[in-house]
């Protein structure tokens, strides 16, 4: 019999449901495969187990008494280090916020607990989620290598089988590049279908908020629950919320796929490229109607990202880089003086150069319903790697490697989710990204469990 | 990457930092200088782009909560 540890969501909040199995046994499980894979993973920078159990009693008793909540309810979730949990701190994995301690839960964790979800920790984040590294964590397939980040925690709990949602952020990849580098699904909605509140800012024209789970439908679930217009936020937009269970099930047969000729496969470790091409023949095979399109203003890309991302994340820490400078990682204290630096032209350039590429995916989307690309360029480096070496004298910055391929959909807003789609010879995973139009996330959701369907990269779990 | 352009050294960061009310002592100037030309010179890349009168993004006057 598979254990409670290695299911999915939905798989798990079926038994639940029908009461077979109660939120307390499946809490008690998740905080036991915590226990022992922490050792190894470091995923979690605070573990709640008197919380967890108190919410499992408390959801135990109500789907006794038939009220069933949902498929988040009595599910253990962990949210990243960023998120504010009321009563518990908010560390943002620094030494800089050592003492901050939130008074309310941020919005996605208020919207998740009204669903059922049992908080049953919180998951490390690089700090302040300013990097893709996440150096306190590892990786579930092999903990010599980094699980990516930022949400590097998230991806690495959900591999492991600790929870079954992790929450993430994602300002230039972070929830899409650790889920690759992990295994697992990364959902990164439309910018302003999330609302943000309550979570740690890295550049708030950038962020946005979404899952990691094990598979498609895991993170629609997840998306229902925490999918809507905030005031509060911003950037939060008023648009209506559809039921991303709906996209489930369904085929890939007529879907157009826009496959980039350009950017997104121009450096890429060749068993990335052959796993993306392969996933996309699978689709062509079952009826997804498959053409090449022209990613415009490819050139400008991160230096549009860069530009707005820099003095937007540098303004936040104005006060803290000037109080405490000598608490901050030197990864990240050395990128937030560089950005209190940058002319404000560029970073108003780069704002305007936002709208072209706005308007020019736009016209690159008229005839495809998605665009295919890698969600990383290479399986996970091992920890302490700074560089990929591609040969022929071309040697790149990690964190360029990684935010070429993922930073488009930040620039842009767009829905993505990022999906395994194979292993290396080293068995570490690969995972392909599908990017959709603004809150069309229902036909990337519908896509990407057509193709999990197809295959069983999803179900397969780390030996840990 | 505008490899063309003249490259900053840490003494460059130093008015520069002045302007930003940043304090950053020598050993932080040689620290910050090789990432902020690095990234100062990737920013080139936008000049290629004719903006012509594109605005940048408008400001909402509705109140909110």
């Amino acid at each position: 019999m598979t254990a409670l540890t290695e299911m999915s969501l939905l798989e798990v909040s079926g038994r639940v449901r029908a009461k077979a199995v109660s939120p307390v046994e499946v809490t008690e499980a998740c905080l036991a495969r915590a226990e022992a894979t922490e050792p190894k993973l470091n995923a979690f920078s605070n573990l709640m187990p008197e919380q967890a159990m108190a919410a499992a009693r408390a959801a135990e008793a109500e789907i006794a008494a038939g009220a069933w909540r949902g498929p988040l309810h009595g599910i253990p979730v962990g949210i990243k280090e960023l998120y504010d949990v009321a009563g518990e701190p908010t560390t943002s994995s620094s030494r800089v916020r050592a003492n901050w301690r939130a008074e309310t839960d941020s919005a996605s964790v208020a919207q998740l607990r009204a669903a059922g979800a049992i908080v049953m920790g919180k998951t490390h984040t690089h700090e302040f989620a300013y990097g893709f590294v996440t150096p306190e964590s590892r990786n579930p397939w092999n903990p010599d290598h980094i699980p990516g980040g930022s949400s590097g925690g998230s991806g690495a709990a959900v591999a492991a089988g600790s929870c079954y949602v992790g929450m993430g952020s994602d300002t230039g990849g972070s929830i899409r590049q650790p889920a690759a580098l992990c295994g697992t699904v990364g959902l990164k909605p439309t910018f302003g279908r999330c609302s943000r509140v309550g979570v740690t800012s890295l550049s708030w024209s950038l962020d946005h908020v979404g899952p990691l789970t094990r598979t498609v439908g895991d993170a629609a679930v997840t998306l229902n629950a925490i999918a809507g217009h905030d005031p509060r936020d911003p950037g939060s937009v008023d648009l209506p919320v559809e039921d991303y269970a709906e996209a489930l099930g369904r085929d890939a047969k007529g879907l157009r796929i826009g496959v980039p000729k350009n950017h997104f496969f121009d450096l890429l470790h060749p068993e990335v490229e052959s796993a993306v091409r392969g996933a996309v023949d699978a689709l062509a095979a079952e009826g997804a109607i498959v053409s090449e399109v022209e990613i415009p203003y490819a050139d400008q890309l991160m230096a549009v990202e860069f530009a707005i991302c820099l003095p937007e994340a540098s303004e936040y820490h104005r006060r803290m880089l000037r109080e405490t400078p000598e608490l901050y990682l030197p990864d990240v204290r050395e990128v937030l003086e560089r950005g209190e630096m940058i002319p404000a032209t560029r970073y108003i350039q780069a704002l305007r150069l936002r709208r072209l590429m706005q308007k020019g995916w736009a016209e690159m989307m008229r005839d495809v319903d998605v665009v295919i690309a890698p969600a990383s360029a290479v399986p996970a480096p091992k920890v302490g790697e700074e560089e990929v070496d591609w040969g022929q004298g071309v040697v790149e910055p990690l964190m360029a490697t990684f935010a070429r391929i993922t930073a488009p959909g930040n620039v842009l807003g767009l829905p993505a989710i990022a999906m395994p789609c194979g292993f290396s010879s080293e068995g570490l995973p690969l995972g392909f990204q599908a990017i959709g139009r603004p809150f069309e996330e229902a036909t990337v959701i519908c896509l990407c469990d057509a193709y999990e369907r197809m295959t069983d990269w999803s179900s397969r779990r780390p030996a840990l | 990457m505008n490899d063309d352009a003249p490259s900053l050294g840490s003494d460059d960061l130093e008015p520069l930092a002045r302007a930003a009310r940043l304090p950053l002592p020598a050993e932080r100037r040689a620290a910050v200088a090789p990432g902020l030309d690095f990234t100062l010179k990737s920013f080139d890349a936008m000049d290629a782009v004719d903006l012509g009168e594109t605005p940048m993004n408008a400001f909402d006057p509705r109140w909110r909560r």
